[in-house]
């Protein structure tokens, strides 16, 4: 049917307008058979594309920023709880107010007591139903640590709050976080584990990872420790670029998530930490070992690529260890010894050498 | 970009927590659609104001009568439909069928001012879309919304109906004629002789 289409056809079918906004790669295939079957369609189809694709431009042009989204947002939770809709009849609801505000007030006692804010229904919103949801505020100095429902363990860092149904539901284990948390997650493949952070998902099936997304940052950080962990934007925009949908993170990468133009970028954590036993790391010992050996070893201990000349470095010997020093130390000791720079670009290393003698 | 078709379900899903009280299904919501909503919000009416508070209205509603609310087909038909009355209503009513999210000008003004320039230097891809664009907005406000509607939001004609406040067939036409004003356009730019009109679009 494809070869009479005119170009509003192509409009009108909801399989090009998918492919066109966002594509996949078996749509990509299979417009891809269409195009080489009827070749005198190519025009038309780029003018439909074309098209779609402009529209879509027009709309994204008048986003808001992700300030106003939040500044939104706070203004409709404030307002919705202001000036709520009462019934004017009821005694009963007074009397339900009433005891609620005092024991809102008598656990809030409680609570700051313990320098911890334990809380649901006297959340700022007052919009959140304690029965099925628990909500912890760190309002302490010190980092607190919540048990969630699934025996998965949350370290919420100061000035930072989650919240998570008391039990999570049957499909998956969600959490909301503001402000900072890592994360260590029991392995349950049947469930996966979602942190909704402000614009950004993480979805993992059990590991452990760090998220940081405070409010007034303008990056979203996700930092893995082990496993592996996707992230993408909570607000999927397929058609762009396949890098801002989203990507799968292995332990020391870390995901950065600009607010302002919705892009990830991949890199590697501050302090990259050995993700293999101990046991094995104390097999890493090199005396007068040729250089190459020694980064092969530190690409196995730390999970990162390096990239590196492997017949310039073969000359360059060295006895060491790769015990007790992150990645970037340890980079540091090796470069300075043999004369060598290296730069991160992305989550590799790349290493700069003239060799040695 | 909002995923055609598959979400619906996983709305509706957020749509029977949040009447049950949810507020972070009801901030999945908000965040899943303030976007597009304001953007189709300042085709309406180009003041960033009162697009803004007509977002805030219609939320801060929604959470107040959500025990009232019920069961929606489509979240996201529910909530164009809102925003687009909540806008007109804050309008004076004369205005509502008249008000043009672009103001008259740009009817004749941006097609010819860059588009010449444009063929020296630019692609022709890049021109193309620069066209595309200039044709886009010169074309009156319904019909853009329409467009808009359709394929970018992918409404089926009878939901554009009821968004636009018309009849299913009245939906057709309006975009019918919106591509046949987009063909018109490409013409004109064509007679003024700017050759890639017809080759272009149609």
């Amino acid at each position: 049917m494809y070869q009479n289409y005119t170009t509003d056809d192509f409009l009108q079918d909801t399989a090009f307008r998918k492919w066109v906004l966002q594509g996949t790669p078996s749509d990509d295939a299979f417009w891809a058979d269409i195009l080489r079957n009827f070749p005198h369609q190519r025009d038309t189809i780029q003018q439909a594309r074309e098209f779609l694709l402009t529209l879509h431009e027009q709309v994204e042009a008048d986003f808001p920023s992700e300030q106003q989204v939040d500044l939104l947002y706070k203004r409709i939770v404030e307002n919705a709880h202001e000036a709520p809709v009462r019934p004017l009849y009821s005694w009963s609801s007074w009397w339900v107010a009433a005891s609620v505000s005092l024991l809102i007030v008598l656990s809030g006692w409680w609570f700051t007591q313990k320098n911890i804010v334990r809380i649901a229904k006297s959340d700022s919103t007052g919009m959140l139903d304690s029965r099925l949801f628990e909500q912890v505020v760190n309002t302490s100095a010190a980092v607190l640590i919540v048990n969630l429902p699934d025996g998965s363990q949350a370290s919420l860092e100061p000035r930072s709050q989650l919240h998570y149904r008391k039990a999570f539901a049957d499909t998956i284990r969600e959490v909301f976080l503001v402000g900072e948390a890592f994360f260590e997650v029991q392995k349950n493949p049947a469930k996966p584990f979602l942190v909704r952070a402000n614009a950004i998902t993480t979805r993992v099936l059990g590991t452990s990872f760090r998220v940081s997304a405070y409010d007034q940052d303008q990056q979203i950080k996700v930092m893995v420790k082990t496993g592996r962990v996707a992230v993408f934007s909570t607000q999927s925009r397929k058609y762009t670029d396949p890098e801002q949908d989203g990507l799968i993170l292995t332990p020391n990468q870390q995901a950065d998530f600009t607010k302002t133009d919705a892009h990830f970028t991949r890199t590697l954590v501050d302090k990259p930490i050995p993700i293999i036993p101990q046991t094995e790391l104390q097999q890493f010992s090199f005396r007068n070992a040729p250089l190459p050996e020694i980064l092969q070893a530190i690409e196995k201990t730390y999970g990162v690529e390096l990239i590196f000349d492997e017949q310039q470095l073969s000359n360059c010997r060295l006895t060491t260890s790769l015990e007790n020093e992150n990645l970037f130390e340890k980079m540091d000791v090796l470069c300075e010894a043999i004369g060598a720079t290296y730069k991160l670009v992305d989550a590799q290393i790349i290493i700069k050498s003239k060799g040695c003698d | 970009m909002k995923d055609i078709g598959a979400s619906d379900q996983e709305d509706r899903l957020y749509w029977n927590r949040f009447r049950k009280g949810e507020e972070v299904a009801f901030s999945w919501i908000y965040q899943r659609y303030v976007r597009v909503l304001y953007s189709y919000g300042m085709k309406i009416n180009r003041d960033s104001s009162v697009v803004e508070d007509a977002i805030q209205d219609m939320f801060t509603d929604l959470w107040r009568t959500r025990s009232q609310l019920a069961e929606a087909k489509s979240v996201r038909f529910y909530l164009f439909r809102s925003l687009r009355r909540k806008i007109h209503r804050s309008l004076r009513p004369e205005d509502e069928y008249t008000q043009p999210f672009n103001p008259e000008a740009d009817y004749k003004q941006p097609v010819l001012a860059s588009v010449e320039s444009d063929i020296i230097s630019e692609e022709e891809i890049t021109l193309q879309t620069a066209q595309l664009k200039s044709w886009l907005t010169c074309l009156p406000a319904r019909q853009y919304e329409a467009l808009l509607l359709r394929y970018y939001q992918d409404f089926s004609y009878a939901e554009i109906a009821a968004i636009m406040n018309i009849s299913e067939q009245g939906a057709r036409n309006i975009i019918q004629k919106s591509l046949h004003t987009l063909r018109r356009l490409a013409l004109v730019v064509c007679f003024l002789g700017i050759g890639w009109g017809l080759k272009i679009f149609f």
